[in-house]
């Protein structure tokens, strides 16, 4: 299994189906005497950006923490969740409530959902 | 059977992707100055289309992921983030031009300016997707678009020579003024090759929840939606053919292009024009606003549907919002919308090799396409379209310096 | 995040230091294997080291520019395997020497 082609950057889905963001980046393990493990799989705009430049990690960050749910919406998934690799990666996971879904939720809440008009 | 009757998604897509502003605009601008000479530019705009959007149909219904999706798994985020801000730019002014669109044919109707217009129309438009499903949006303009056959009728009405059209189907060198010919000719395929359309027509027959079964389909609704706005967009250029070119009369103003239609059809000819050029440019509107939101939500992995309500995919109705909002705002401000069609069709032309080139690694992958791979002519396709696409990026810029 | 994890989306496109700091390659791809529950390195992937790699291929998203013969012969590529590689600085990769390395 190689790590671009397979993981990184592909859509990652719950336990229902919803979608929950790509793939930004993937944690190995070291280990002493033993190969590195995948630790982790991380999805987030934070993670993404760093994959630019750290100061535009930074800028994000600053601008997720300042307004709305004030989360940065780093989801880190811990590589026991993951059930399937394939066409999408499933996780073990509800997205509701997760960070992932932060700014979702708030902007559904303070946004959408005080748009006149709008059936919720 | 009824797969077919999605020939709707074609039709649709033809309407607001094929002939919007920038193809009505350049269309007449093409039969004033040349006559039927540029027909084969058309044709050729045609084809690509129908290449393109019909492998776009085949990777989402075989691969269960988008043209974007796709863009962003195979090539990674660097490839997304490098790729998708041109892109949004790009998409704005376009969006723009299109809103202008609805909002001149508001001002032929009514006489009051386009400015004013601007926010009517971006409500207007905005509502019909947040109320709306895509389903609607589809047969909707679909059916209204049928208006644009005025276009037809007027053109056949005028009675063009035959054998002068055929002619001009085949590719022919420009008899004089050669900067505007050829710089017609990419306008024209900046205009028809559009990157919302793919993207927009591949989200499509996600939402449609299209399989492999639907190949089939795919490919008559490619062609045959496709073939209705060419045979639309060569109305267009026969009439001003017939109308402008004979008199030598150049297209400055969409005021003027109306006249096309006046002469054959008298003064209902004036509200048909104004009819066809605020639904296609309707269309195009919603499919523009769509296509980029589609592709934000795909690009970075967030829920998205137009078939439930904005509050399951809250940044995904958001983008289409704030697009349409920011993008009135322009028109409001008196930006002239032909100006602002002519400058968008160039930068399309300059961003489409990007969206074309992945197609070539995309279609003959296994893992997206499986065994529905592109054959020989689909390869030789895209591989042309490609390289034609990379022409075009290369001297746009310069075309329209030298003798826009 | 601990001392002993490191971002694996970072490690793509770093250079790799040889012996003397001379940069040997990029690291384009990690190759993965099961052992158990768990997925590990197995090895990996290199290509070639130049700045007009780097942005091209971050650019694309594929290692397009090797696959032309003149570019492909500007290094010789080969897997590393996931003990060759020396991460304690995650920022700069380093070679191990090879056991088996003469000289």
């Amino acid at each position: 299994m190689n790590l671009t082609r397979d993981i990184l950057d592909q859509q990652v889905v719950d336990r229902a189906g919803q979608r929950l963001g790509k793939v930004d980046g993937v944690i190995l393990e070291l280990r002493d005497g033993e190969p590195p493990r995948i630790a982790a799989i991380e999805v987030g705009p934070v993670t993404l950006a760093r994959r630019i430049h750290p100061r535009l990690a930074a800028w994000v960050e600053w601008w997720l923490r300042r307004f709305g749910p004030r989360s940065d919406g780093t989801l880190r998934i811990p590589w026991s969740k993951v059930r399937a690799i394939g066409v999408d990666i499933r996780v073990d996971l509800v997205a509701e409530g997760t960070a992932a879904r932060a700014w979702e939720e708030w902007l559904r809440d303070h946004v959408v959902r005080r748009i006149p008009g709008t059936p919720q | 059977m009824r797969r077919y009757l999605e020939v709707a998604l074609g039709i649709f897509t033809s309407i607001g992707g094929f002939l919007e502003v920038g193809a009505i605009a350049t269309a007449a601008q093409a039969g004033a100055g040349f006559g039927f000479r540029l027909g084969w530019v058309l044709v050729l705009g045609t084809v690509c289309v129908i290449f393109l959007v019909e492998m776009s149909g085949r990777l989402s219904a075989v691969s269960k992921h988008t043209l974007q999706d796709a863009m962003r798994e195979r090539f990674g985020a660097g490839f997304f983030l490098v790729t998708t801000i041109p892109g949004l730019i790009v998409d704005w002014l376009v969006l723009a031009a299109e809103i202008g669109g609805v909002a001149l044919a508001l001002q032929l109707v009514t006489g009051i300016g386009y400015q004013w217009w601007a926010f009517p129309v971006a409500i207007g438009s905005w509502l019909f997707l947040w109320k709306g499903n895509l389903r609607l949006v589809e047969d909707g303009v679909a059916l209204l678009g049928l208006v644009a056959l005025a276009f037809v009728v007027a053109a056949v009405r005028l009675h063009p020579p035959v054998h002068a059209v055929v002619a001009g189907l085949l590719p022919s060198l420009p008899p004089a003024e050669g900067t505007t010919y050829w710089f017609l000719a990419v306008s024209i395929l900046g205009a028809l090759i559009s990157p919302y359309l793919f993207f927009f027509y591949s989200s499509g027959a996600i939402e449609g929840q299209w399989d492999e079964n639907h190949i089939g389909s795919n490919r008559f609704t490619a062609i045959v939606g496709m073939s209705f706005g060419a045979v639309l967009a060569f109305g267009v250029m026969l009439a001003a053919a017939m109308v402008f070119h004979p008199r030598g009369i150049q297209v400055e103003r969409y005021e003027q292009v109306a006249l096309m239609l006046v002469e054959p059809l008298g003064r209902p000819g004036l509200y048909l024009f104004a009819a066809a050029l605020a639904v296609t440019c309707f269309g195009a509107t919603l499919e523009v606003a769509l296509g980029r939101a589609y592709v934000f939500a795909q690009g970075f992995g967030w829920n998205y549907t137009l078939n439930s309500l904005p509050t399951n995919s809250a940044r995904f109705s958001l983008v289409y919002t704030v697009m349409i909002g920011s993008a009135a705002v322009l028109i409001a401000l008196g930006v002239d919308p032909l100006a602002l069609t002519v400058f968008s069709m160039a930068l399309t032309a300059v961003t489409l090799p990007l969206v074309t080139l992945p197609f070539i690694v995309l279609m003959n992958d296994p893992a997206y396409v499986g065994e529905y791979r592109n054959g020989w002519i689909g390869n030789a396709a895209v591989v042309g379209i490609s390289l034609l696409a990379s022409l075009i990026a290369l001297v746009a810029i310069p075309l329209q310096l030298m003798g826009g | 995040m601990s001392a002993r994890e490191i971002r694996a989306e970072l490690l793509l496109g770093r250079k790799v230091l040889g012996p003397g700091d001379r940069v040997d390659a990029r690291i384009e791809e990690i190759v993965l294997e099961p052992r158990g529950e768990e997925y590990v390195v197995r090895e990996y992937l290199s290509g070639p080291e130049g700045f007009l790699e780097e942005i091209f291929d971050f650019a694309v998203g594929v290692p397009l520019l090797r696959s032309i013969p003149f570019f492909g012969r500007r290094i010789r590529r080969r897997p590393i395997q996931w003990d060759w590689l020396d991460l304690s600085n995650p920022d700069a990769p380093r070679l191990h020497p090879h056991p088996d390395a003469r000289g």
